[in-house]
C-alpha cells in the first residue's frame, strides 16, 4: 500500500521543476481544507522514512517539519517565517507564498507553502535543494540525499557488508575513509604521511598498516584509535589477516624472501618460511593459519663486462623470467613449498581460501584473451571463467567475482560459488567500469573514478 | 522496463550503467606493449611493486626485470635491449668514472638513501668523512684507530658500474678515491652480494642503500648524523641520491605509463614509502 502511493507520488514529487515551471496551480484561497494528509515512504539518505505528504494540484507537498527532522536540519519559526539550516545553508518559507528564499536567493514555486491541520507543506525538489541537497528516483523510490560525497576516493575495500574504505592522496599524504555503503555519508580513519594501505581485517572492525620504519599498527575502525602493535623494522611488503582476525602474517624484507606470523597481542613474530627465494608476493592463507599460497618472480639473468663501458657489454637472458604460483604447508616437518604452475603467462590477482587452491587471472599475451584460473595441488590448472576477457577478480566469502569485457560497450560481473562450480551473471555494466569491490553479499563498482553500490538493482553513487 | 524520468541527473547515470547503453569509451585499460627494464638492483624492489600494480590496472602490458647494476641500465638502452635503464644517478650527464649516455632522457623515480653498513660485532658507532676517506682509500686498516677494537678492517666494495659505488663515493668519500685490492679486500657484484656479505664477516665495512638495511649488520653514523628518511628531510645527512629511469629519448606508450604511474603521488606516498625509499617531491627545493 505504502510502496504503490510511494510509486503514485513520484512524479508529481519529482517531475515538477521549481524555478521558472509554468504554474497551472490555483491560488491557495480555501483549497487547504479540501486537501488530505496522506503518507508517503522516501529514502533519505539511505533509509525510508515516512512522511507526510499532501497532493495539490497534481502535486505531491511534503511536510517542511518532517524533511526537516529526516535530514536532520535545524527549524525555527519566526515572525510567520519558517527558516530550516543545514550544513551552512538557509532557507526561509512563508505561509501561501510561491517562493522560498535559499541562501538569500528567491526561488519560485509551482505551488504555494499550504498549511494543513497546523502542519506547512512545501514541493519536495526546491527545499531540498536549498538546503544542498538532491533528489533522484531510484526504482522508482524516491531518494533525498543530503550527504556531501566524498570526491576523488580510490582503493575501495569492503569493512563489513555495509562500509567501505576509501582512500584520497594528495601532495600532504593520504587520507582514508570509512564511507557508508547505503548512503555516501563517510568518516575520516586515519590520516598520514607514511602509512602503508589499510588491510581490512576479515571481522571489519580494524585495520593493519606499516609506517615507513616498518613498524605495524592496528587500527580500530569504530574508536579510529591506532595502536602500534610491532616496532620490528624490517620492511613488509604485504600485510594479510587471519580468518579470524587475531594474527596477521606478513612477507618480510624489501625482496619479500620470509613468510612471518605476528601475535598483535604481544608483538611476536615468527618466521614461518625462510626459505632464501626473493621477491614473494600475493601472499594468501588458509582459515587455521597453516598453509600459504604466494607468488614467485624470477628475473633476467644479466651477464655483463663494465671494463670498457662505451662496449655496452651486456646481455639478458629473460628466458627463466616468469612469475609462478607456490604453496607451503607450515604443518608438515622440514616441509618445502610446491610449485603449482609453470607456465609463463602474466598471472594476476592470485588469491585462496584455504591455502591449497589459488585463484587467478591468467593473461597469456597482450593479443589474447585473458582468464581466471585455478590451480590445486595437483598442479592442473582449469577454467573458472573464460568467456570473455577477464578485468579483474576478487575472492571474497567463498565466492569469486569476475569483471570481464563483454563487448564495446558493456562489461559483465559474475560470481562464481567456489564450493559449488556454480556460475551466475550479477550484472552488466557499463565498459567504463573498470574496477569492483566485493564482500560476498555486496558488490560495488568503480565507473570513472567513482564508486557507485548496488541498491534494488540499481547502482547509487556513493562518492563522486 | 521502468520508464525513467529525464529531468533526473542520478537516474541518467544509473542507466548508463544498466545493460544495452553504449558508452564513450572502455575505462578498462586497453594499454599494450612490453616493457624491459633493467640496471640498478638498489631501485629493483621498486621497479618490482611498481610493476605489479601497474600490471594489474594494465593487464596487457608485460614487464620484465633484471638487475647488474646501474651502469648496466644505460647501457642496455642504449644497446636496445631494454626499454628502460634503471640507474642510481643521472647518466645523461657526466659523472666521477662515467660520461654521459647521449640522447638518453632521465626520467626520476625515487631518492635513495645509501649508508656505511658494518658487521654488527664492531664497536665504532659513527665515522667522520675523513676516517671514511681513510679507511675506504686503505690508508686505516684497523678498527682500533678510528676508536674501535684491535681488529684489521674488512672493506667491502661494490663493482665498478654500481650506481650505490658512485654515490658513495660522490657524497660519503667527497669524490675521493677507492681502494681497489688487498688482503682484507672484497668486492661484491649486488647490494642482496654486500647485505649477505656485510652480515656475515666480522668486522668488515661497506656501503648500501637504506631498504637493504637490516638489524643483522650496523648502520654508521656519518659525523653523528644517522641515516635515516628524517635526516635526509631536514638536511643533516647529506649520504642520497635520486634514482633515474634512462630512456631513449622521451618515453612513449605503454613505458611513458609506467613511468607515469611510478612518479605519481598515490605511488610516491604510498609502496615507494613503504619500501624505505622517499618521494621525490619530499627533497624538491
Amino acid at each position: 500500500m505504502k510502496r504503490a502511493l510511494a510509486v503514485s507520488v513520484v512524479a508529481a514529487v519529482v517531475g515538477t521543476s521549481a524555478a521558472g515551471a509554468a504554474s497551472a496551480a490555483t491560488p491557495a484561497k480555501s483549497a487547504a481544507s479540501a486537501l488530505q494528509v496522506q503518507e508517503a515512504t522516501f529514502a533519505v539518505n539511505g533509509t525510508a522514512v515516512p512522511f507526510r505528504v499532501v497532493r495539490s494540484n497534481g502535486e505531491t507537498l511534503v511536510s517542511i517539519r518532517d524533511l526537516g527532522t529526516a535530514v536532520g536540519a535545524q527549524i525555527s519559526v519566526h515572525n510567520g517565517v519558517t527558516t530550516v539550516e543545514l550544513n551552512g545553508h538557509k532557507v526561509e518559507v512563508k505561509l501561501n507564498a510561491k517562493q522560498l528564499v535559499a541562501d538569500g536567493t528567491t526561488v519560485s514555486l509551482a505551488q504555494a507553502v499550504r498549511s494543513v491541520n497546523g502542519a506547512s507543506y512545501i514541493a519536495l525538489r526546491p527545499l531540498v535543494a536549498g538546503l544542498g541537497g538532491t533528489v533522484a528516483v531510484y526504482g522508482g523510490q524516491i531518494n533525498v540525499s543530503t550527504v556531501k560525497l566524498l570526491e576523488g576516493a580510490e582503493n575501495p575495500r569492503f569493512a563489513g557488508p555495509s562500509s567501505l574504505i576509501v582512500s584520497v592522496t594528495g601532495d600532504d599524504g593520504r587520507t582514508d575513509y570509512l564511507v557508508d555503503a547505503k548512503s555516501g555519508k563517510y568518516e575520516q580513519l586515519l590520516h598520514s604521511t607514511n602509512a602503508s594501505d589499510l588491510v581490512v581485517a576479515p571481522n571489519g572492525a580494524k585495520a593493519a598498516y606499516t609506517d615507513s620504519d616498518g613498524a605495524v599498527y592496528v587500527l580500530d575502525l569504530a574508536t579510529k584509535v591506532s595502536s602500534k602493535i610491532s616496532s620490528d623494522n624490517n620492511i613488509k611488503p604485504e600485510l594479510v589477516w587471519s580468518a579470524d582476525s587475531s594474527s596477521i602474517f606478513f612477507l618480510q624484507g624489501d625482496k619479500g624472501s620470509v613468510i612471518a606470523k605476528l601475535d598483535p597481542a604481544s608483538g611476536t613474530i615468527t618466521k614461518l618460511l625462510d626459505d632464501k627465494v626473493d621477491y614473494k608476493a600475493n601472499l594468501s592463507v588458509s582459515p587455521d593459519g597453516t598453509k600459504f599460497i604466494y607468488t614467485v618472480t624470477t628475473l633476467g639473468k644479466v651477464t655483463s663486462d663494465a671494463t670498457n663501458v662505451d662496449e655496452d657489454n651486456v646481455s639478458i637472458d629473460f628466458s627463466a623470467n616468469q612469475q609462478q604460483i607456490f604453496s607451503f604447508d607450515s604443518t608438515v616437518a622440514e616441509g618445502k613449498p610446491v610449485q603449482l604452475t609453470t607456465s609463463t603467462d602474466d598471472k594476476l590477482f592470485v588469491a585462496s581460501d584455504d591455502g591449497v587452491k589459488a585463484y587467478y587471472v591468467s593473461v597469456p599475451s597482450e593479443d589474447q584473451p585473458a582468464k581466471a584460473l585455478v590451480v590445486g595441488q595437483d598442479q592442473k590448472t582449469s577454467t573458472v571463467y573464460g568467456d570473455s576477457d577477464v578485468i579483474e577478480t576478487v575472492l571474497a566469502g567463498g565466492k569469486l567475482y569476475v569483471l570481464a569485457s563483454v563487448n564495446d560497450a558493456n562489461n559483465g560481473i559474475y560470481e562464481i560459488d567456489l564450493a559449488s562450480g556454480s556460475k551466475k551473471q550479477l550484472y552488466t555494466v557499463s565498459a567504463e567500469v573498470s574496477s569492483i569491490a566485493a564482500s560476498g553479499s555486496q558488490v560495488a563498482i568503480v565507473k570513472n573514478d567513482q564508486l557507485f553500490v548496488n541498491d534494488g538493482g540499481v547502482w547509487k553513487p556513493i562518492t563522486k | 522496463m521502468k520508464k525513467w524520468i529525464k529531468s533526473v541527473s542520478a537516474i541518467a547515470l544509473a542507466v548508463s550503467l544498466m545493460a544495452g547503453v553504449t558508452s564513450a569509451a572502455s575505462a578498462a585499460s586497453t594499454l599494450k606493449g612490453k616493457i624491459v627494464i633493467n640496471g640498478s638492483s638498489a631501485l629493483l624492489p621498486l621497479t618490482l611493486q611498481a610493476a605489479s600494480e601497474f600490471k594489474k590496472q594494465n593487464p596487457k602490458v608485460k614487464i620484465s626485470a633484471s638487475a647488474a647494476g646501474s651502469i648496466t641500465g644505460p647501457q642496455s638502452v642504449r644497446k636496445g635491449i631494454a626499454d628502460i635503464g634503471a640507474v642510481d644517478w643521472d647518466a645523461s650527464k657526466d659523472v666521477p668514472g662515467f660520461k654521459k649516455f647521449d640522447g638518453q632522457v632521465a626520467n626520476p623515480v625515487a631518492v635513495t638513501v645509501f649508508a656505511a653498513v658494518a658487521n654488527k660485532n664492531v664497536k665504532v658507532d659513527s665515522l667522520t668523512t675523513k676516517q671514511l676517506q681513510d679507511i675506504f682509500s686503505g690508508k686505516v686498516t684497523n678498527w682500533k684507530d678510528v676508536g674501535g677494537d684491535d681488529a684489521e678492517i674488512v672493506v667491502v666494495n661494490r663493482k665498478f658500474g654500481s650506481g650505490t659505488r658512485v654515490n658513495f663515493q660522490m657524497k660519503a668519500l667527497e669524490g675521493k678515491e677507492l681502494m681497489s685490492k688487498g688482503d682484507n679486500y672484497k668486492e661484491v657484484g649486488s647490494s642482496g652480494d654486500m647485505k649477505t656479505t656485510i652480515e656475515t664477516t666480522p668486522n668488515s665495512i661497506g656501503y648500501i642503500d637504506l631498504p637493504y638495511v637490516t638489524d643483522k649488520m650496523k648502520a654508521m653514523k656519518i659525523n653523528n648524523v644517522a641515516p635515516t628518511e628524517k635526516n635526509v628531510l631536514n638536511g643533516s645527512y647529506k649520504v642520497w641520491g635520486i634514482g633515474y629511469f634512462m630512456t631513449k629519448g622521451e618515453p612513449t606508450g605503454a613505458t611513458k605509463a609506467f613511468i607515469e604511474y611510478i612518479q605519481s603521488s598515490k605511488f610516491q606516498n604510498g609502496s615507494l614509502k613503504k619500501l624505505k625509499f622517499i618521494p621525490l617531491s619530499a627533497v624538491k627545493k
